[in-house]
């Protein structure tokens, strides 16, 4: 387009052709005065010869010579004009230092030099600073204290490294407000400034915490408004944390509070699985004290109602013959437990006088 | 060739030259005076293209766009005997060349006497606030910005006499001091030690809690079923004995009777020794049969 665009408003494109016809007339005034200058200086050289030779047939030839190098030179130097602009750059057109045009990617002409020339900037590729460290190709990265450590709200310090991306968006601003050479730098200062704004107004627990988005959020908002109050044409596309930590001298001490916190949770956890353990084993004992009850109730109330009847049917069997029933019940118990016992029948009248003699250490003695 | 073609092309070649010294380009981003035998003479070029001068004209560039200026970082006294140490920049601009000759020659001797002013306007304004306020923005956080814009006002009046423009000075650091740091640190390291501490108590604190709930629960849970069992037991005594004493109420002496029977004969062991006498009821018949 851009190609089309210069064509079509270049009277020059057919220049090499038109030379030899001698159409000067459609150059532009600059041109056409530069072209005269040639003529002349020519036309000196080989005017003059001609008066005195008069329609020299050498003469003729070096003419049609000279017009031939100065149609080739001009083809060269027009040629000169042409770039490419890559896919991700956008080029402006400087025609006598003065913006003309911007151009797109693809295959471009410009006015050669000296009347115009081109800057190519990349706009559309994402640039990269980052604050706090430098990262180098080599993958090493590299502190720097200074522009790490900050105040907080709370007068704490902390240690914050970050990355801001950027790109151009307005290749004129760019180019023509401020000084492209040290846009990385005034993008740098914007950062630094508008991170110890935010980070100033922020208590360091929450740098640390859940605040980090919006502090990425607020310094992305104040790098951009410094940077439009530049009319810089750079747009901040990013910013992001890579790195917020106690500074190094204090690490110790945050990372105790981060492990008393655990331990805070520890102990928690400690107790719950001792309070697991314990409530159900008291309900387990609970369960068999009352069962245990239950148990006892049933057999005691049972034996009551079975040997209430066997004495009930004893006493029933009883009151018709006592008599006889009370020895029979005794006889019988007297032969059952006697049978089994060791037996020593001693006459009362001697019994205090032979008792401390028997052999009675090795189990019990009743007197009957 | 002869010589009035070598004349001819001397002649054509000195016109080249001149024409050369006469024409010059600015730049779109730069600011031009023409200069005769070191005088300025007309009026400063500010307009991009393609511009004439005489031969023995000489010019002097300037830039037009907005330039930035790095100070070296300066130690200030706060409103509240805080020292910090200030790291600013300043952004600005030439808008008057003519008076930036005139008064420095160069951008580089003008930025200089720039640096001065913003310098001592930076621990001017800060002078008059507190370190809060500088780091924090003060109590409603606007206090820094304010701040910086003053600066920028007062600084810009004073530079506008040198012909450029401060647009912007920005305070980019407000550290304190080593020493100051050192203190921050102490405190900051007191105040970690005291929340891990207050970390460490809350979790001893619940733990207790937890540990006590529990068990007071377990021990509730133990009286209530040690009550209930009780109760049980004592309910099943009192029936059982109810029922024992309706059956031996009918005639207590035959239970007494029967019941000591029962007892001998459980108490009565195996190879029991017991010794008896011949008067005893069960030796009634033993020596006689009457």
């Amino acid at each position: 387009m851009p190609w089309n665009q210069n064509q079509d408003n270049n009277p020059w494109g057919n220049k090499p052709n038109g030379s030899s016809g001698g159409g000067n007339k459609q150059t532009p005034p600059d041109l056409d005065e530069m072209m005269k200058k040639l003529n002349d200086r020519f036309g000196g050289f080989f005017g003059g010869g001609n008066n005195g030779n008069n329609k020299n047939g050498g003469g003729e030839l070096s003419k049609g010579f000279i017009i031939t190098a100065m149609s080739i030179a001009a083809a060269i130097w027009m040629a000169s004009g042409v770039y490419i602009v890559a896919a991700d750059e956008e080029a402006v057109v400087l025609r006598f230092g003065q913006h003309a045009s911007t151009s797109s990617p693809g295959l471009n002409w410009h006015f050669p030099y000296p009347i115009e020339t081109i800057e190519k900037i990349p706009t559309l590729s994402v640039q990269r600073l980052t604050v706090g460290f430098r990262s180098f190709d080599d993958g090493r990265t590299r502190k720097m204290d200074q522009e790490a450590l900050m105040l907080t709200k709370d007068e704490n310090i902390v240690d914050i490294s970050f990355v801001v991306q950027y790109k151009i968006r307005e290749i004129e601003k760019y180019l023509f407000e401020i000084d492209a050479a040290e846009a990385i730098n005034t993008v740098r200062d914007a950062a630094e400034s508008s991170i110890r704004e935010v980070i100033g107004a922020t208590l360091i627990d929450d740098v640390m915490t859940d605040k980090k988005a919006e502090v990425e959020i607020e310094t992305q908002k104040g790098i951009q408004a410094i940077l439009d109050s530049y009319n810089a044409g750079i747009e901040i596309t990013t910013v992001k944390l890579s790195d917020v930590q106690p500074p190094e001298r204090v690490s110790k001490e945050f990372k105790d509070v981060a492990s008393a916190r655990e331990d805070k949770e520890r102990a928690k956890n400690e107790a719950e699985t001792y309070a697991n353990s314990i409530i159900p084993n008291a309900r387990g004992e609970a369960k068999k004290m009352i069962l245990e009850a239950e148990a006892y109730a049933k057999e005691v109330e049972d034996r009551a109602l079975g040997e209430a009847d066997r004495f009930n049917s004893l006493y029933q069997a009883y009151k018709t013959a006592p008599e006889v029933t009370r020895k029979r019940l005794y006889l019988e118990t007297m032969e059952d437990v006697l049978a089994k016992a060791d037996k020593v029948i001693v006459d009362a009248s001697v019994a205090k006088q032979v008792l401390p003699y028997l052999p009675l250490d090795r189990s019990k003695v009743e007197v009957k | 060739m002869d010589i009035k073609q070598i004349i001819t092309g001397a002649l054509i070649a000195v016109v080249i030259i001149v024409v050369g010294r006469c024409a010059f380009i600015v730049d779109q981003r730069d600011q031009v005076l023409v200069m005769q035998f070191g005088n300025i003479t007309g009026a400063p070029i500010t307009e991009a293209g393609l511009h004439w001068k005489m031969p023995w004209h000489n010019v002097v560039v300037f830039d037009k766009r907005l330039l930035s200026s790095d100070d070296m970082p300066n130690e200030v006294i706060t409103k509240d005997k805080k020292k910090i140490i200030v790291d600013s920049f300043t952004r600005w601009k030439i808008i008057d060349s003519l008076k930036v000759f005139q008064v420095a020659k160069t951008r580089e001797r003008v930025e200089s006497r720039m640096q001065d002013v913003v310098r001592g306007k930076v621990r001017e304004v800060l002078g008059q606030h507190t370190l809060h306020e500088i780091v924090s923005g003060g109590d409603d956080g606007s206090k820094r910005a304010n701040l910086m814009i003053d600066i920028t006002k007062i600084a810009n009046e004073e530079a506008s006499s040198l012909g450029i423009e401060v647009v912007d000075v920005r305070i980019k650091r407000a550290d304190l001091p080593e020493e100051n740091s050192e203190s921050v640190f102490r405190r900051m390291k007191a105040e970690r030690q005291r929340i891990a501490k207050q970390y460490r108590s809350e979790g001893e604190e619940a733990a207790k809690e937890i540990m006590a709930t529990a068990d007071k629960e377990s021990k509730f849970l133990l009286a209530d079923a040690y009550k209930e069992s009780e109760i049980l037991r004592g309910n099943a005594d009192a029936k059982a004995t109810k029922i024992y004493a309706k059956a031996h109420e009918q005639d207590p002496k035959f239970y007494a009777f029967v019941r000591s029977l029962d007892a001998y004969k459980t108490s009565m062991a195996t190879q029991s020794r017991v010794v008896l006498s011949p008067n005893s009821e069960f030796f009634r018949y033993f020596e006689s049969s009457k």
